[in-house]
């Protein structure tokens, strides 16, 4: 039992390694952060920088690598569907195997620079890793469920871009509307509740707690800070991100489990 | 006869000049037990010291003037009720005493040190500890407060009083104190001609510094850091700050540097950092702000649109998450040769003034000064876009708020 999903990770990896896309993310990210220490300075100025690549760009290679790599997989799927395997089995074996490297090659990537150059404030640099994790799994997970759900690879990888879209800008477009057009009400905790929905704002706004900018952000940051504070805040948010993590891959299982290859 | 009268006139009379002042000790082995009697027999010119020990005392009157020292180790204890020592005599000096525990009161501003009604006295290198109110002056000219250490133990702001309280004053020097842990570190209320100096005012419930109706006011060299709500400045005229120091006033609603109804003042060479907004501007006239040095705040500069005719020069924004930030779409105040970090011009002719004008108002900063919710997007990608956007075609920025001539270098 367990030696077949040791060897679907062994190969996966392997696989991941030789691959040049996996060099230049992580390859990409160290150089960006070294860089970034180099002429930004101190910890607190490249985490502002890296923030937004961390958001935009890890959901998005996550995703695309979640669409691709199942849809270029597919003969060894074929192949493996044909032995005495568990469904499952192989389903774990090859999502973990896939989505190994990309959850640790952010943390690596910005956790190296960091070792060297930055040397302290540690919370930023596991919030931040945290974060990138959280988004790589979703991301991951959501691609390969949106590569089983559609067959065509091109049409599967719109709705990647599509869903990336919507949370990244479109989400927060729609706060922002909200913000102006329902200012006369008590919208505060609405908004805090919008923000923990998406793990892309959830993961920003954790990093600006770190940074203390929680002061900047008005009668919503107060808000904001009593509540992550909070027990319930913690749990909410902890709630909402696992439940975002356990959704896609609760998908892409089934959507194995049912496909007819 | 006459002559006798005279010669015994005389001889009265040069027994209360000051010349014969006398030295009155307090303590164990001094000739009083107490400063209260010490201070009963005393006439105008002597000297009261205080040996070392703890003196449990309170509500101490001083009609005369005198010079009260304390001997390093000597205490003053009201043990929590009432006030320590009162002022009345012109030309009185304290010097030297460690004042503990003066009463907590809602009716009463309980001080360690109060000066009612005289003047020309000093209060000099004396340590205040855990006391309601710290140093009092009332109604007093010409005094100077000097080189004290004034340590509450503020938990709440209506159970706390001021480090140092001025009201109805004039002609008043407060010099390298440092005060902390108090409802505000310096308070001041219908003051003229004062001169605020190389202070420590740090940790204080509510305001570092708090001055109101004080006009041609001098404040240089202070430090202001870690405050509740920072300094705030209000209903005064002709006052110059500077090279003041406004740190770390970090908080929903603390202030660098507050100023309300500020008119023909300077504001100059202050350096404020870490502030959750530096430096907050309204209904102020007529007032230069130049040279200041705004590093890594929240808001470097609020700008309401009450405030005319000011004029600002020569400062320097660096790593301020939002430079500006103005509830107007029109500016009647002067920017102009400036240094901000987020400028990306050119200077062709190399005469250290950049070519293409600086907004400082970004689209994001005018919103969230309208809609404070939206500022939760703070660092989205959205609002990056949006800043982005309109940096390169503006549609809401205020054309008016401009730095024509923005520095290519920080100045200094």
């Amino acid at each position: 039992m367990r030696g077949t999903l040791w060897v679907l990770w062994e190969f996966q990896l392997r696989n991941a390694l030789r691959s040049r896309w996996v060099l230049l993310y992580g390859g990409g990210l160290l150089l960006l952060t070294a860089l970034l220490f180099r002429f930004g300075g101190t910890a607190e100025q490249v985490v502002v920088s890296l923030l937004n690549v961390v958001l935009l760009l890890v959901p998005l290679v996550a995703l695309l690598y979640g669409v691709l790599g199942i849809s270029s997989a597919r003969e060894f799927l074929e192949l493996m569907l044909a032995q005495p395997l568990q469904r499952q089995e192989l389903f774990w074996g090859t999502f973990g195997g896939m989505a190994l490297p990309l959850l640790l090659l952010p943390p690596l990537s910005i956790g190296i620079p960091w070792l060297v150059f930055a040397g302290g404030r540690w919370e930023l640099l596991l919030t931040l890793s945290l974060g990138s994790m959280v988004l790589s799994l979703i991301g991951a997970a959501a691609g390969v469920a949106f590569a089983l759900r559609w067959e065509e690879r091109l049409y599967a990888i719109g709705v990647a871009f599509g869903f990336w879209f919507a949370l990244t800008i479109l989400y927060d477009g729609f706060i922002l509307w909200a913000g102006i057009a329902l200012r006369d009400y008590p919208i505060e905790h609405g908004l805090l509740l919008a923000l923990v929905l998406n793990p892309v704002d959830l993961v920003r706004v954790a990093t600006l707690l770190q940074l203390d900018a929680a002061a900047l952000l008005g009668y919503t940051g107060a808000a904001l800070e009593r509540f992550a504070g909070s027990t319930l805040g913690i749990l909410l948010a902890a709630g909402a991100l696992a439940l975002w993590c356990v959704l896609p891959l609760w998908l892409a299982l089934r959507g194995f489990l049912r496909k007819d290859f | 006869m006459e002559l006798r009268f005279l010669g015994i006139g005389l001889f009265l009379s040069v027994l209360s000049l000051p010349g014969w002042a006398r030295l009155l000790t307090v303590g164990t082995d001094g000739s009083f037990a107490t400063l209260r009697e010490a201070l009963a027999r005393a006439h105008p010119g002597d000297t009261v010291r205080l040996q070392p020990g703890i003196y449990r005392e309170r509500e101490l009157e001083i009609q005369v003037p005198l010079l009260l020292e304390g001997l390093p180790g000597a205490v003053l204890d009201a043990e929590g009720t009432g006030e320590i020592l009162r002022i009345h005599a012109s030309g009185t000096t304290v010097r030297g005493l460690i004042l503990r525990r003066s009463g907590i009161s809602f009716l009463r501003d309980n001080a360690a040190i109060r000066v009612e009604n005289a003047t020309d006295c000093r209060i000099e290198r004396n340590q205040v500890q855990e006391c309601f109110f710290g140093i009092y002056l009332a109604n007093a000219a010409r005094c100077t407060v000097t080189s004290n250490s004034i340590l509450g133990n503020a938990r709440r702001e209506a159970t706390s009083g001021n480090g140092i309280h001025l009201w109805h004053c004039r002609d008043i020097l407060i010099r390298a104190n440092s005060i902390a842990r108090h409802r505000d570190g310096i308070y001041f209320e219908f003051v003229r001609h004062a001169t605020v100096d190389s202070n420590h005012s740090e940790h204080n419930l509510r305001y570092g510094l708090h001055f109101m109706f004080s006009d041609s006011c001098l404040y240089r060299a202070n430090l202001f850091r870690h405050n509740g709500a920072g300094v705030a400045v209000m209903y005064s005229r002709t006052i110059l700050m500077e090279q003041n120091h406004f740190e770390h006033n970090w908080g929903a609603a603390s202030f660098g540097l507050l100023l309300k109804d500020i008119a023909r003042s300077r504001i100059r060479r202050n350096v404020f950092l870490s502030n959750t907004v530096a430096l907050y501007m309204e209904g102020c006239s007529a007032t230069l702000v130049d040279s200041n040095r705004f590093l890594s705040n929240g808001w470097a500069l609020r700008l309401l649109a009450s405030s005319v005719d000011n004029t600002l020069t020569a400062n320097s924004f660096v790593a301020n998450t939002i430079d500006v930030a103005t509830n107007s779409t029109t500016s009647a105040n002067t920017f102009r040769h400036n240094y901000w970090s987020r400028y990306r011009g050119y200077d062709l002719d190399r005469n250290g003034h950049g070519d293409v004008p600086f907004y400082p108002v970004s689209a994001f900063a005018l919103v969230s000064e309208r809609y404070p919710a939206v500022l939760v997007l703070l660092r989205s990608f959205l609002v990056e876009l949006w800043d982005l956007a309109e940096r390169v075609f503006p549609v809401l920025t205020p054309k008016a708020l401009v730095d024509p001539a923005p520095l290519m270098e920080p100045p200094g």
